[in-house]
């Protein structure tokens, strides 16, 4: 936090005191303009040359909100005035001693506003009108139907891989990185091909800043391209999008994924309930993997697992004699690779739960013989040339046994 | 297809809602509204061909129902909307429940005080609450004072209201949410926001179920220092146990997390600069944050002359923050660069050149590789003829055998208009093919496509459609792997109906459409066939 503090304030102080001609790119601060201009919430900078605003996220009193500060250098302001109608009428609007100024209307469906801020010195000098020009209108649309017509276009732009069209519904702020989120498509492009995807809306919410929650019950199909194999999968999942342009961009989604199953990641947050989902590994395969979920009670504190059979062992303290590819011994505490053969290898895979886990985390982590063995973690495991997820998701007993534990495992 | 009670009931709420529009509508401006939108139909999937359990469709007839009403008015000194929404369908593939409660909103102000029942949606901050509560909130804007923004919201985060009365279908562990935000407008160039939201999981499903009890103390900011340049960020503690199944022993742990974002936008250039750290502790149950990254981004895009734009990026980004990572540190460089041109042919003036690289370094923590990404797109327009061409290299390289590589895409589509009287006429052609050479195994996997498309536009009778078709090849070398052949052919018809005139606005459509999947295995052949009639009504 220190560094980040540190950081911000020699960018902010140099900010300040540089040559403003660098810094704001062309713009003059001694110009008479707008230092900044928002509608409903939304900068102008951040739209394009048309704004469509939806009635849901108009305030109950149904105003579109045009907020904004003149800038006039060393100057005072004079005047500030709005033209809706491309300079046919203006409107004086009052502004504030430090420039700032608000001017709200109530729009009326299927007609378009030409909107254009003239701000004035006390010298009479005046910025240029157009360069604040927008077309602001109000959408007959809904906002369901809107949330449903971005949804189609991602989705139908997935199936056709088509990449372009598929980022231009993604915004830049996205939450787990648009430059990520463009990689990881691009590698489920390489290695899926058709595509089939479907779904309903559960849930759509507008909500503050302008932002939209949706919710869809998904099914899909995909064909991968190294296996050749097909591979079905149906849940639930969430995403959150911003207005932009009377345009929806993806803001964030969550697990289980849509798009981007080649780096788990880019979902911030898991759907509670969501199921879960298919995740490609870095060789561009499914990692989905069948997770087998399996429960045991042992007498006493050793005790092994085959995962190819999914059968415990009580190994009776004979622990290196144990067959199967993991030994637990929970009174140590410790989880070892089974010592035959002696390429074995286990590690931690932190933050990763064994759906969320990749080959790749796998093989990372397993660099070790053993390990500490605690509930709720979750190992990567190499033995001979294949790897393994564990998730030990309880434990209990203490002292010498008996010991319960239900696991997770899941084949790379 | 049984049509139950509930679906009857959802039909005749829809047409009961019209009515009422249709008396709402002489009302006063401003007085009342009331709309409603409705969807409803009748799908016929059919399955062959011995594969056939891999379809993703569900074999015979099923039918889908959406019903949605909107309404708003002023009650004294109060403005009030509301929204409401059922699905309700017999297909499990399309939802889990036959007949649900999609959404269900009301919201009052009086332009200081707005409450908000129902789904509510306080997007606080990233970290703080960036989603969806089934719940309430209230909110405190005293605008043209200095008074602070204050905002409260109390709920559960549940995906679905199903979820909320416990259904055993959709029943989820029970988040229960709640939070208070407080935000100053200090001149104009200045707000910050405090945030403190509190995440609480009861309930388990299964004895795996993980439960969180979370807290999150957020500032976000944002400052205006000069015109074209913004600074915001946003510093969140968390404080969280977690318990990772029935019978273990709690866990404590605290993090932080912190993001600064500069953005100079002014022509010719916008440059951003975005720093991150999330530290492993930290976790938000109610925001959006991937832990365990720090994480610094560069982006300026430069307009070098009106025709001519450079955009360059730089993402880095690396784990294991607190060191415990036992595999070490990865770490991720990804500079890029691309350029658009609008007519690099001065004699084509809807010629469009779009040339892109990028690079992805990823290195530590058992894995190394280095991809690269090159990537040539070309529009223009031949007479009536518009075309787009892509032509893609990707080369893919690990140190670890785990992907070597090099894969080349091309797709180009041709598309024009032509207008028969009243009639317009889109028809069009996709060519694609996509080749991968993996080093490591030593095979080849190649893929081939087509489609042909033909959109139409009859305005005369309101009539607007698409039928495409077309074949993806996949061709594979290694042994033990099928090759595969996909037939499709899609069309869908989209008809608003004069006699339907009275309903405002209606459109009936079909979807037809076939697939057949062909395998080198032959029993895992299969063919789908789907019709889709329906009607979708607003007013």
């Amino acid at each position: 936090m220190k560094k980040l503090l540190i950081i911000a304030a020699a960018i902010l102080i140099s900010a300040g005191t540089a040559d403003a001609k660098w810094w704001i790119f062309g713009k003059s601060g001694g110009e008479v303009g707008l230092k900044y201009l928002y509608v409903n919430k939304v900068s102008a900078d951040e739209t394009g040359p048309k704004i469509k605003v939806f009635k849901e996220t108009l305030g109950a009193d149904g105003l579109i909100k045009i907020t904004g500060k003149a800038s006039v250098g060393k100057s005072s302001v004079g005047s500030v005035r709005i033209s809706l109608d491309d300079k046919g009428t203006w409107t004086d609007v009052k502004f504030a001693e430090n420039g700032t100024f608000e001017h709200a209307f109530k729009p009326e469906q299927g007609k378009t506003y030409i909107m254009l801020v003239e701000v004035t010195d006390t010298a009479g000098k005046t910025n240029k009108p157009e360069e604040t020009r927008k077309e602001l209108s109000l959408s007959d649309e809904n906002i369901q139907a809107k949330v449903k017509e971005t949804l189609d276009i991602m989705f139908t732009a997935y199936s056709r891989e088509d990449l372009t069209r598929f980022l231009a519904n993604v915004g830049e702020n996205f939450a787990g990185d648009k430059a990520i989120l463009e990689r990881a498509v691009k590698r489920d492009f390489d290695a899926l091909s058709a595509i089939n995807l479907r779904y309903t809306l559960n849930n759509v919410a507008a909500g503050a800043q302008g932002r939209i929650f949706v919710s869809v019950t998904y099914n899909r199909m995909v064909l991968v391209n190294k296996t050749g194999t097909t591979s079905t999968d149906s849940g639930a999942t969430e995403f959150v999008f911003d207005m932009n342009e009377g345009q929806l961009a993806l803001y964030s989604m969550k697990q289980p994924l849509m798009f981007g199953l080649s780096d788990p990641e880019v979902g911030t947050g898991v759907v509670l309930g969501g199921g879960e989902g298919l995740v490609l590994d870095d060789s561009g395969d499914l990692s989905t993997g069948l997770v087998v979920t399996k429960s045991y009670t042992n007498p006493d504190q050793s005790f092994g697992y085959n995962i190819e059979t999914e059968t415990f062992e009580d190994c009776d303290a004979t622990a290196p004699n144990c067959g199967g590819h993991l030994l637990f011994m929970p009174g140590i505490p410790y989880i070892a690779a089974d010592d035959v053969p002696t390429s074995a290898f286990i590690g931690p895979i932190p933050g990763k739960t064994v759906s969320t886990a990749t080959q790749a985390d796998a093989q990372a982590a397993a660099v070790n013989q053993q390990t500490t063995l605690t509930a709720g973690s979750t190992y990567g495991l190499k033995y001979g040339a294949d790897y393994y997820a564990v998730e030990v998701t309880s434990l209990s007993g203490s002292g010498g046994g008996p010991y319960s534990i239900t696991i997770k495992t899941k084949a790379f | 297809m049984k049509f139950s009670a509930t679906i009857t009931a959802m039909i005749c709420l829809a047409l009961s809602a019209q009515v009422y529009a249709q008396d709402a509508a002489p009302a006063p401006a401003g007085a009342s509204e009331f709309h409603a939108t409705n969807e409803f139909s009748v799908v016929s999937n059919e399955l062959n061909g011995p594969g056939k359990s891999a379809s993703s469709l569900t074999k015979g007839l099923n039918y889908l129902e959406v019903l949605n009403l909107y309404g708003s008015g002023v009650k004294g000194a109060w403005t009030y909307n509301y929204t409401a929404g059922g699905k309700a369908t017999d297909d499990l593939r399309n939802d889990s429940k036959k007949l649900s409660l999609t959404n269900i909103q009301g919201r009052a102000t009086d332009n200081v005080h707005t409450v908000t029942v129902g789904d509510v949606f306080e997007s606080f901050s990233q970290y703080a609450l960036a989603t969806s509560l089934k719940g309430a909130s209230y909110r405190f804007l005293k605008e043209g004072t200095k008074l602070p923004e204050v905002t409260g919201v109390f709920g559960w985060a549940y995906p679905r209201w199903d979820s909320v009365w416990k259904d055993p279908v959709t029943r989820t562990v029970n988040r229960q949410a709640a939070g208070l935000r407080v935000k100053e407008n200090f001149n104009g160039d200045l707000w910050a926001g405090l945030s403190a939201v509190s995440a609480k999981d009861t309930g388990r499903i299964t004895a795996t179920d993980a439960l969180y009890d979370a807290k999150n103390y957020t500032l976000d900011f944002s400052y205006l220092p000069m015109p074209g340049l913004t600074a915001a960020g946003e510093y969140s503690l968390s404080d969280s146990e977690l318990s990772p199944a029935a019978g273990t022993a709690k866990t404590s742990s605290k993090g932080s997390a912190a993001r600064l974002e500069l953005v100079g936008d002014a022509d010719p250039s916008r440059v951003s600069v975005e720093y991150e750290n999330v530290e492993p502790d930290f976790f938000s149950a109610l925001g959006s944050a991937s832990p365990d990254r720090r994480k610094v981004k560069a982006r300026w895009r430069y307009k070098y002359t009106k025709r001519v734009t450079f955009t360059s990026g730089l993402l880095w980004y690396r784990n294991n923050l607190d060191g415990d990572k036992t595999a070490g540190t990865t770490y991720n460089w990804k500079p890029e660069l691309s350029a658009a041109i609008k007519k690099p042919f001065s004699g084509r003036p809807y010629s469009f050149a779009d040339l892109s690289y990028k690079f992805d370094r990823k290195y530590g923590g058992g894995s190394s590789g280095a991809d690269h990404y090159l990537n040539a797109n070309y529009r223009d327009r031949f007479g009536g003829l518009d075309s787009d061409t892509n032509l893609g290299y990707t080369l893919y390289r690990t140190k670890t055998a785990v992907r070597d590589a090099k894969e080349v895409n091309f797709n180009t589509s041709l598309n024009s208009r032509h207008q028969v009287r009243s009639v317009v006429l889109k028809p069009s052609v996709n060519l694609g093919t996509w080749y991968s050479k993996d080093e490591l195994s030593d095979e080849t996997d190649k893929l081939y496509e087509y489609s042909l498309g033909l959109g139409f536009e009859a305005p005369d009778t309101n009539l607007t459609g698409d039928l495409r078709c077309g074949a993806n090849m996949l061709r594979k070398s290694a042994a033990g792997t099928d090759d595969s052949d996909k037939f499709f052919a899609a069309l869908n018809t989209y008809w608003r109906p004069k006699l339907l005139a009275k309903l405002n606005d209606s459109t009936v459509f079909l979807r037809a459409g076939f697939n057949d999947y062909s395998f080198s295995t032959t029993n895992r052949n299969f063919r789908e066939k789907s019709v889709t009639i329906g009607l979708n009504t607003s007013f």
